[in-house]
């Protein structure tokens, strides 16, 4: 019997349709905020697809692409939570094949509504092709999803090298337009390929073969005790400074949110928007606008404060004093660092990239500050004395949005003596917050921190 | 001076009318000696963990003064922290390392760290060590944060509700090693947990929390002594007043010929009393720590 008629045979049964619902609902979240979520970010690109003229359409090329890479490697996970391949069986087989063809008839009309929208053909075939590459992914290795540290074929790292399949081809649409044709064939013959593969794949889902690899995998597993490093007091600071982990992992959230997505916003930004849009006072300033909330969102140690009490240090002016060190340091190097690449890259003035390295310099330590000198506001859900608070986000939210509106206007005003005035007034500001917040943190509740933390 | 300097260096801990957040211990003092295993008993919401964030220094105190081995907890020196041990209810463990990283970490901030014991409890406790925190089990998280705050032999072991995650065999395995290590009568250790039996097993004073109040410190067999039921046959029949034994119940069950008195503070002098005073059959039944404490805090 062959694989296509079972599927199509079991499609009524009772059983099979409530396993294939939920695998189906599974695909698009694995909780209902994660669904919501997603459903919310589709609806606003729609949105944002549908009021913006045609020929801006190259904008949605890498949001989309993400959009739907980030959506797949969700279904990637839920391949991967069966239990690696020992649960798999033939009859499971059925089950996922159907899920995956609704998956894909939604996805299908989705892709369809945009490439009509759009009237670009390539689009479609690029959303294909990622969701065809991580679905592929998930069928080929999904046993790496599950065992992190083992060999290259790890999660993290197959995820990240994943998404060279959404930014190779989305580069190459982007900066080299005249052989969008020569591109888009190419991609459709990956498409091909992949669709081949998968099938493939699918047939070779639950075989008995494959349990050979779990076997392998647990070996592995065993010798890992003895392949542990201690690792260094300067790492393990700079670990609990940050409050996460300086592996492979972490230092490709480093690299993504300092230099990959403020750099691809930037290029795509000065390639893509009309002339009237990228002449003018943004530049540099839009750069490390875009880098701020990604640097800032990196130095979360206070949260690690509770467990570093009586551990590694033993007052609460050494914790503060040792977070800080670090985030001003990481604040000096990753401006000075970005100041020479934005001026390599002449993207932007001398003038204007030096004013923007101030601003931003001043202004995350100020912003930083604020908000833990600052009881009613939080920064990760933990406030200047050290609770939790839900409302301190939205309040946050409010108040630095309305902030950052006024930054907008004055450094769009392109009036030096403005923005000079707002790189002083961050850098008096900021050294006063500080002193605030050390304040606020020698007494902070470290109980309260420990209390709340979720690890 | 000097007589008095010793003393209060023999002192691990001395917490005097400290109040904060619902612990509210105005006019009382309490201490823990160098040998000494205090089990701290409480109803849900009694503010044990508050009271042991205060006496550590993760929490300011409203009110009140702590010494901790002489210092304030709240700027302890590091030769200081390296003789407590903590092992808190929600673990503190980076969940970014595996096991035997956050071991290898944790033994880099110790001068002193008992190898022998980090293994033979690793062994006896089956902690997957080379997985990574983030992947282990609330047990085996708790397990491995009992590792980490034994292995450096400290003087003062503080556990919140240590046992709470474990499973029977790990739960008697953590008490045989906590009367190892009170056994040369030089480290203490303060216990809080819902557990009686284990607190039974092991700790030799108690102290009672009570709505942030410390209604009983002192020694746990005093405490199992001290409430007892007085089972009375219906009528009664006295000769004279049962005034120190009355002064004393806390309360009363009343059923078909038979009376049930639960008092608290029993001694020799009431029991004297209740011999000489009750003429029909009674009974003193003695409680263990568990039904001690359901009784008082009814």
């Amino acid at each position: 019997m062959s694989l296509a008629y079972q599927i199509f045979a079991t499609w009524r049964d009772p059983a099979v349709k409530a396993q294939r619902d939920w695998l189906f609902l599974q695909f698009w979240g694995r909780t209902s905020n994660q669904r919501m979520w997603w459903f919310l970010g589709f609806m606003m690109l729609l949105c944002f697809l549908w009021l913006l003229p045609n020929e801006h359409s190259k904008m949605f090329y890498m949001p989309l692409c993400f959009l739907s890479y980030f959506h797949a490697t969700n279904a990637v996970e839920v391949i991967a939570a069966l239990k690696k391949w020992r649960l798999r069986s033939v009859q499971l087989q059925n089950v996922m094949v159907q899920a995956l063809l609704l998956y894909w008839l939604v996805w299908s009309l989705l892709g369809l509504m945009i490439g009509y929208r759009m009237e670009n053909a390539t689009l479609l075939v690029l959303l294909s092709l990622v969701q065809l590459n991580v679905l592929l992914m998930s069928y080929s290795v999904p046993q790496a999803l599950d065992n992190k540290a083992l060999n290259l074929l790890n999660a993290p790292m197959l995820q990240g090298q994943g998404i060279w399949a959404v930014l190779i081809p989305t580069f190459a649409l982007i900066f080299f337009p005249q052989h969008e044709a020569l591109i888009s064939n190419i991609l459709l013959a990956a498409t091909f390929s992949l669709l081949l593969a998968l099938t493939w794949q699918l047939r070779r889902f639950g075989r008995a073969r494959q349990l050979e690899n779990i076997k392998h995998a647990e070996r592995h597993t065993n010798e890992v005790p003895q392949q542990s490093k201690h690792p260094l007091r300067l790492r393990l600071r700079l670990e609990m400074n940050m409050g996460g982990a300086l592996d492979n992992k972490g230092l490709r959230k480093i690299l993504v949110s300092l230099l990959l997505v403020p750099y691809a916003f930037i290029l795509m930004y000065q390639h893509l928007l009309p002339a009237s849009f990228a002449t003018g006072q943004w530049g540099a300033g839009a750069f490390f606008a875009i880098l701020t909330p990604g640097f800032l969102g990196l130095f979360n140690g206070r949260q690690q404060w509770s467990g570093a009490w009586l551990v590694r240090s033993h007052s609460r002016a050494q914790l503060w004093w040792q977070d800080e060190l670090l985030f001003l340091g990481a604040l000096f190097i990753t401006a000075v660092l970005n100041c020479a690449l934005l001026l390599l890259l002449q993207i932007d003035s001398a003038g204007n990239v030096l004013n923007a390295a101030l601003l931003f310099v001043f202004g995350a330590a100020s912003l930083r500050y604020l908000i833990f000198s600052v009881p009613w506001m939080s920064m990760w859900s933990l406030t200047a004395d050290g609770r939790t608070t839900q409302e301190g986000s939205l309040t946050s939210f409010f108040c630095l949005g309305f902030l950052w509106y006024w930054l907008t206007v004055i450094w769009g005003s392109g009036v030096q003596s403005n923005i000079s005035v707002m790189i002083i007034a961050f850098g008096l500001v900021a050294p006063i917050l500080a002193y605030v917040s050390l304040r606020k943190a020698l007494k902070i509740d470290l109980g309260a921190i420990r209390r709340v933390k979720r690890s | 001076m000097n007589d008095r300097k010793p003393a209060v260096l023999e002192t691990l801990v001395t917490a005097k009318d400290v109040a904060l957040g619902v612990v509210n211990c105005a006019g009382q003092t309490l201490s823990i000696m160098p040998g000494q295993v205090v089990g701290l008993l409480g109803k849900n919401g009694a503010g044990k963990t508050t009271l042991l964030d205060g006496l550590l220094g993760y929490t300011f105190l409203n009110a009140g003064e702590v010494t901790v081995f002489g210092h304030n907890p709240t700027e302890l020196p590091a030769d200081v922290c390296s003789q407590i041990g903590f092992v808190a209810q929600q673990d503190d463990l980076l969940p970014w390392l595996t096991g035997s990283e956050m071991l290898a970490a944790t033994r880099l901030f110790y001068p002193n760290w008992n190898h022998q014991l980090v293994d033979r409890l690793l062994d006896r406790w089956s902690v997957p060590v080379w997985q990574n925190i983030s992947e282990m089990s609330v047990g085996e998280r708790q397990k491995l944060a009992l590792v980490a705050a034994m292995a450096h032999e400290p003087k003062l072991l503080v556990l919140d509700e240590p046992a709470a995650s474990l499973d029977p065999l790990a739960r008697r395995a953590l008490i045989g090693e906590l009367i190892d290590i009170v056994a040369d009568g030089e480290r203490s250790i303060l216990l809080s947990s819902h557990i009686f039996s284990d607190i039974e097993r092991v700790a030799s004073d108690v102290w009672l929390l009570e709505k942030g109040r410390i209604t009983y410190q002192g020694g746990l067999d005093e405490l199992k002594e001290s409430v007892v039921r007085l089972h009375l046959t219906r009528p009664l029949q006295v000769n004279g007043s049962l005034e120190l034994t009355t002064k004393q119940v806390i309360r009363t069950e009343v059923n078909t010929g038979r009376e049930t008195w639960i008092i608290r503070g029993w001694n020799e002098a009431l029991a004297a009393e209740c011999a000489a005073q009750i003429t029909s059959p009674y009974q003193v039944e003695a409680l263990g720590l568990e039904d001690a404490f359901v009784e008082i805090s009814q």
